[in-house]
């Protein structure tokens, strides 16, 4: 599995060094809507995880997305 | 790895009604101080509805959170009719708290009825429309309008000099600009609201390319049953039109949408004749239509009589596959038929 850093970069089209903890959504353009529900489903794809439609709206910043993935990997 | 259910996205018909109109009271500004019926017509319209799917919700701990809405119609190519539904209202209730959720909502529709189009619209349609659609077209409708009153060329030069808006509202603003409409045709009929002529007429047309239609229960709840407009039908063999105006509006604009039968040029222009005609006795301000640009033919007659186009198209977003474009754009696309501003 990537890092969760390298596959948010990839799916906001940014370079891997923008991505910190406190980058949210609707803070830079390339982080809009469509590309928040790519980047979910991305993360369903890559981690074997299911975000339903209330997750999705929590999952705004790289931080709770980085808890998300690391809660999901200890609790596999 | 699964999380809890408390959101859901369901169809229009699984939600209780009156959290729904609260919802798109509270966040639709278009509602606010209009007719309180205009709700209950527009989506709980038993005859029109039939069954069919009026939207998709997203439903967020018993709440309403957010809507698309679809109108039912159906598009023609040649003989094969298939459905077609319009978006309307697209948009959520908190958009800053509720990343993708706009996205799921659409994909939602598109997922349960079929043919999804979207034409003009809000800032959601506008933004992520051409991003989401299989096609798109920035300039798909072209908007035709005609100065019946001087009040109207005065509000167009207010926009530079502001200064004239003032003689809009004066009784200058009420003289008539002058035309020449021709002879009235004694096989043009004109009948207050929709007659029952466009069924007919529809079953004539066989269009080459996919294009939008609509029949007469489609116009009978989009013009007849809907609160506040007033209305009128013109037709002569192979034309019709209809006009309608917002009774709430002290300046009176007249929509109207004109369909004809190929080779129907002189029937379809001796119509517009007399729905301008119409238009002006109702003390009308300004006249406007809606024309696919690849209906030229309509182009040509509503250019002959006098319609000017605006700068500003209308745009269009097919969210179907297997669809190069859609013709028969006019005001029924979607729900601009009784999108009225205030004025």
């Amino acid at each position: 599995m990537r890092p969760v850093s390298d596959l948010i970069a990839e799916q906001l089209r940014v370079p891997v060094a923008r991505v910190r903890d406190d980058l949210a959504f609707g803070t830079i353009p390339e982080w809009d809507s469509l590309t928040h529900v790519n980047l979910m489903t991305a993360l369903e794809q890559e981690y074997a995880v299911t975000i339903d439609e209330d997750l999705m709206v929590e999952l705004i910043d790289v931080r709770a997305i980085r808890r998300f993935v690391e809660g999901a990997a200890g609790s596999t | 790895m699964t999380t809890r259910a408390a959101s859901s996205i369901v169809p229009l018909s699984e939600v209780p009604r009156e959290a729904f109109e609260a919802y798109l009271r509270a966040t639709t500004g278009f509602y606010q101080g209009r007719d309180p019926g205009l709700i209950g017509w527009k989506y709980f319209d038993r005859e029109f509805n039939r069954d069919r799917c009026r939207g998709m919700v997203w439903m967020r701990r018993g709440e309403v959170r957010g809507f698309i809405g679809a109108i039912p119609a159906v598009m023609q190519r040649g003989a094969d009719v298939r459905p077609l539904h319009w978006t309307c209202e697209w948009g959520l209730a908190d958009p800053k708290t509720s990343p993708g959720m706009g996205v799921k909502l659409l994909r939602a529709l598109v997922g349960h009825v079929e043919n999804v189009a979207g034409a003009g619209g809000n800032e959601n349609s506008t933004t992520l429309g051409p991003r989401m659609a299989e096609r798109s077209f920035t300039d798909a409708g072209l908007y035709l309008w005609r100065p019946l009153r001087a009040s109207s060329l005065f509000q167009l030069a207010a926009i530079r000099l502001p200064a004239f808006g003032a003689l809009a509202e004066s009784p200058l603003g009420r003289v008539p600009i002058p035309m020449w409409l021709g002879a009235r045709r004694p096989s043009v009929r004109t009948r207050a609201g929709i007659a029952p002529v466009f069924d007919a007429l529809f079953d004539q047309l066989r269009p080459a390319t996919w294009t939008a239609r609509y029949d007469q229960h489609y116009l009978e709840w989009a013009i007849a049953r809907c609160p506040g407009i007033e209305s009128a039908s013109c037709d002569a063999p192979g034309a019709a039109a209809v006009a309608w105006y917002s009774t709430a509006n002290a300046v009176r604009h007249v929509r109207f949408a004109l369909w004809a039968a190929p080779d129907a040029a002189t029937p379809a222009r001796d119509v517009v004749a007399e729905t301008v005609r119409g238009a002006r006795a109702t003390g009308a301000a300004i006249m406007s239509t809606i024309v696919s640009r690849w209906d030229t033919e309509l182009i040509a007659v509503l250019r002959r009589a006098g319609f000017l186009p605006r700068p500003a198209k209308l745009p269009l977003y097919l969210f179907m596959p297997a669809v190069d474009r859609l013709n028969g754009l006019n005001y029924f696309a979607a729900d601009m038929a009784q999108r009225f501003r205030r004025a």
